[in-house]
């Protein structure tokens, strides 16, 4: 048989069972209907912080420099949940990246080497931070007794962070870390101007398990945020003076560094950072814009709570796979003497079986395509009072998206679901005795 | 002439749990091409089970069943599908229409199994609908004709595929003596046009008559030929 055949048979043998087949297909259709919504919702989520990373402005383009090994989102911590305690027997956060850069690779950066014709990374490089591998062991307000774990970088200046009080750290500052709410919280203070100024300390331990206690001031609170994992910053003189500490005399540890942010010159054009950038990738580093960063945590809970949802979609879907099942069958047991008829006429056993999952994939699919028309339409017109209620005044925000690839991918998962469901029911029509088909009244 | 189908010591055994049942006994025949053949006994004497071991829709228990001299055991099941949807039309006690399709696409179902695209397909059938005085019912449902119309438009679907033989168990079983005639004339018409193999099983002794060769069947046995 032709695959139009089976198309167009399938299609005549549901259409003349309209009720039954309509009972199925509403079935599916809510499946579609619920999985379009939640992918929907998931796609326009997604988009939106997409677009709004990509157009974030910045006046610079900071790029995260390490050696060329794998950034892992591990190493920055996360800035939501709780903080844990310090516990002295186990390692502090939960990664330390060891993508060690040399004082020799932190130096060139700086250098005057040529990228192409017209353009040096002197030119391109306003400035660069080379990160120590501090790892402290934690902060604690002296007044209260909890200690709990945190991870302490340099401030850069380029680097612009909002202020919930305070002030933020300049160069003559000594001793002066920003803390986000969070720590600020935690370490016991209500409000965040009720941290400015204050004293807490932080514990760093030096080769021979000493900790030593560095008292530091509270200059600025800043509000939980991605950057730094909402992790303290410090002024530069302070994190080395910790760091001195902790590798003790070790030279060559000294001169070691976690990694590098090269604030490029604001004038770049687009074309100049990607050009600094493969150089930088061709000279064995690793590059990554913040906006990469950052995109890539928020856009992990957005896939994450996405597939979830979809998932719920799902459990509709595989109920709605029992009813198509159920109505093959009974067409299988309605259809038993045209099935023997057609093998008497010598229809092979593969043609049965494929009659009747064309069945069951027709039905899917048109089951898929009313429920992904109706997803589509109802999804629309949640956007737009979104967008007029809740969502009004963030533009761009289209709350239900549906891109044309996973509208496709949805009606071609629910066929697929459909023919899984017709499995069974379509072994037993191949498996019927044409004989006794035909004798069957 | 050269034997079509031949049967050597054929017998068919109907087993249904611990109860056995022999519908035919050490069947020996053979039929040539462009013979007519009629099957005739009371009912229940096997005609119909005869006709499903030649034709290749049951296989026999013992013994053996020869198409051109091939052995139905070295057939596989692909070659006798091809068999049955190329070489022979099949016409059936109950017509066996399919109620709610037209005419023309009952006519066309053996090539639409075949794969022959649907312009060509309908194309033939029509062209069999118009031999058989049935082109004005082409697209009335199957379910509405007359059931002296079925049987033409059974005769039609059997002759679509341009078969070598047809079976037909009882082909005016169900018709009054005036319309079976007709449909007897139309099968011998095209026994004699196209020397196409004629078998057909039957209570009608007139029918019977017009065959060369007749086989009489009792309890599963030949005891006539
Ligand atoms: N699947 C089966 N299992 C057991 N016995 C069967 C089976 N099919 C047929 N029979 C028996 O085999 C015998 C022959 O049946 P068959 O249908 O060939 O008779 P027939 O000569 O065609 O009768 P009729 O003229 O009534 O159509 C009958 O006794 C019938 O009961
Ligand atoms: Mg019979």
């Amino acid at each position: 048989m032709k695959i139009t055949d089976y198309i167009i048979t399938a299609q005549q043998n549901l259409f003349r069972q309209k009720l039954r087949t309509s009972l199925t297909m509403i079935a599916i259709f809510i499946g579609a209907l619920t999985l379009s919504l939640t992918n929907g919702i998931g796609e326009g989520v997604r988009n939106f912080f997409t677009d709004q990373l990509s157009s974030a402005e910045s006046e610079n383009t900071i790029l995260i420099v390490t050696n060329q090994t794998k950034f892992s989102t591990e190493d920055s911590g996360s800035p939501v949940g709780s903080i844990p305690e310090y516990n002295p027997e186990k390692q502090s956060l939960d990664g330390f990246a060891f993508t060690i850069l040399t004082q020799e690779q932190c130096d060139f950066l700086q250098s005057d080497q040529k990228i192409n014709d017209n353009l040096s990374l002197k030119d391109a490089v306003q400035s660069v931070y080379c990160g120590y591998p501090l790892q402290i062991e934690y902060i604690t307000n002296p007044q209260e007794d909890k200690r709990y774990i945190a991870d302490i970088s340099t401030y850069v200046p380029e680097i612009r962070v909002e202020l919930l009080a305070g002030r933020l750290i300049t160069k003559d500052d000594e001793n002066a870390i920003v803390v986000s709410e969070r720590y600020a919280t935690i370490l016991g203070f209500e409000e965040p101007q009720d941290a400015v100024g204050k004293t807490v300390h932080v514990g760093v331990e030096n080769p021979t398990s000493v900790i030593k206690e560095f008292p530091v001031t509270i200059v600025g609170v800043q509000p939980n945020s991605f950057v730094n994992g909402g992790q303290p910053f410090g002024n530069e003189s302070l994190v080395r003076e910790m760091y001195q500490y902790a590798v003790g005399n070790n030279e060559k540890l000294l001169d070691s560094y976690s990694g590098a942010i090269a604030v490029l010159d604001s004038d770049l054009s687009e074309d100049d950072v990607s050009e600094v950038r493969s150089y930088l990738h061709a000279e064995n580093f690793e590059t990554e814009t913040f906006e990469e960063i950052i995109g890539r945590f928020v856009l992990q809970f957005i896939d994450l709570a996405r597939w979830g949802l979809n998932l719920f979609a799902l459990v509709v879907l595989l109920v709605a796979a029992f009813g198509i099942a159920n109505t093959i069958l009974m067409s299988v047991y309605e259809r038993t003497r045209e099935i023997g008829l057609m093998r008497a006429l010598g229809a092979s056993k593969k043609n049965v079986f494929f009659l009747m999952s064309f069945e069951a994939m027709i039905l899917g699919f048109w089951g898929a395509l009313i429920g992904l028309i109706g997803g589509i339409v109802i999804g629309t017109i949640l956007s737009s009072i979104a967008s007029n209620t809740i969502l009004e005044g963030i533009d761009g925000f289209t709350l239900f998206a549906f891109p044309i690839l996973s509208s496709i991918g949805i009606v071609v998962l629910i066929i697929l679901i459909s023919f899984i469901a017709s499995i069974i029911p379509a072994i037993k029509a191949m498996r019927l005795d044409p004989i006794k088909a035909l004798r069957h009244e | 002439m050269n034997t079509q189908i031949q049967l050597k010591d054929l017998t068919k055994t109907y087993q249904d749990g611990t109860q056995s049942f022999t519908a035919l006994h050490d069947i020996n025949l053979s039929i040539k091409a462009g013979e007519r053949v009629a099957i005739i006994g009371k009912s229940g004497s096997g005609k119909s089970t005869l006709m499903h071991v030649m034709s290749l829709l049951d296989s026999p228990t013992a013994g053996d069943v020869l198409i051109e001299g091939k052995s139905v055991s070295r057939i596989n099941e692909y070659q006798k599908n091809k068999l049955r949807n190329k070489a022979f039309g099949f016409i059936f006690q109950q017509f066996f229409l399919n109620p709610q399709q037209n005419v023309l696409h009952n006519v066309a179902l053996p090539l639409k199994i075949d794969g022959v695209p649907s312009a060509e397909r309908n194309e033939k059938a029509k062209s069999l609908l118009k031999n058989v005085g049935l082109e004005d019912k082409m697209n009335e449902k199957a379910v509405n004709l007359s059931g002296g119309q079925k049987q033409r438009v059974a005769i039609a679907r059997a002759l679509v595929n341009d078969p070598l033989v047809i079976f037909a168990d009882e082909p005016t079983g169900n018709l009054d003596t005036e319309t079976g005639k007709q449909v007897i004339d139309l099968l011998l018409q095209y026994n004699e046009e196209k020397n196409i193999t004629l078998v057909v099983v039957t209570h009608d002794d007139d029918i019977a008559e017009i065959c060369k060769k007749q086989i009489h069947l009792s309890d599963g046995k030949i005891t006539k030929k």
